[in-house]
């Protein structure tokens, strides 16, 4: 009887032992960077980027077309910020305004982050120099 | 297998293609754009219906590969390539315009 416990005890330590072994490779493996995903990502922001560019998305500064856009283009489990800054230029770049508008990506693992620049024209002229800086992370 | 889903996608959605009006009887190199990824209606059905064999043989893969384009709502327009997806597969998914429509292209690379 007292042989039986000391046995049972002793596999109930080993599967101890080798659950916390278990999660320790797991976490650390986890933490191992992947650059596949990495470039996947950038490619996948890039390409959002010229096509909210090209299709007229962007040059309209307006938050929510820009939002509707960009969540119907990537894929669910891609997180995004996008940083719109324009500037006027006049004897030199001076800053108009900024917005910045998506997802909180202070907390997100690993950023990737791509820039376009692109122009806004009133009456066939150019109104602003813009820089769109969206940001992707898998979430 | 990642990297090559990477490059042969760039290649298709960077490039126009030599010469700029190539055909399936005359070309040097497959581009699907006419400017970075505005897709170019012609050469997406001229590479669509170009024979599998060949294509591989022109890009030098030695994987399988299935390639297709759709809208956002999952509609789609083109596509070639064998879609019996072996134990390995790499699945890479591009935007683009067509006809001034928003479109996926995806790249589905197994072997």
């Amino acid at each position: 009887m007292g042989k039986g416990y000391v046995f049972t005890m002793d596999m109930v330590l080993s599967i101890v032992i080798l659950t916390v072994f278990l999660i320790s490779i797991s976490f650390f493996l986890s933490r191992v960077d992947d650059p596949y995903s990495n470039v996947v990502l950038q490619k996948e922001a890039d390409d959002a980027l010229i096509v909210l560019d090209k299709y007229g998305d962007l040059s309209t500064l307006n938050s929510t077309v820009i939002a509707n856009s960009l969540n119907s283009m990537l894929p669910r489990s891609v997180k995004w910020n996008m940083e719109l800054n324009y500037y006027n230029y006049s004897s030199g770049f001076t800053l108009a305004g900024n917005n910045t508008f998506g997802s909180a990506y202070q907390q997100a693992r690993e950023v990737v982050s791509v820039d376009r620049p692109f122009l806004t024209f009133e009456n066939q002229s150019i109104a602003n120099y813009c820089v769109a800086r969206l940001r992707v992370w898998s979430g | 297998m990642e990297s090559f889903a990477v490059t042969f996608s760039d290649n298709l959605l960077k490039s126009s293609g030599v010469p700029y009006n190539w055909n399936s009887t005359n070309f040097s190199t497959i581009g699907l754009v006419s400017s970075q990824n505005i897709l170019v209606p012609s050469k997406v059905s001229n590479f669509t219906n170009m024979s599998y064999d060949l294509l591989k043989q022109t890009f030098g893969i030695d994987y399988e590969f299935y390639f297709y384009v759709e809208n956002l709502n999952g509609s789609r327009y083109y596509d070639i390539g064998n879609y019996t997806f072996g134990q390995q597969v790499v699945s890479l998914t591009r935007l683009g315009l067509l006809n001034n429509e928003k479109v996926r292209v995806r790249l589905i690379v197994h072997g």
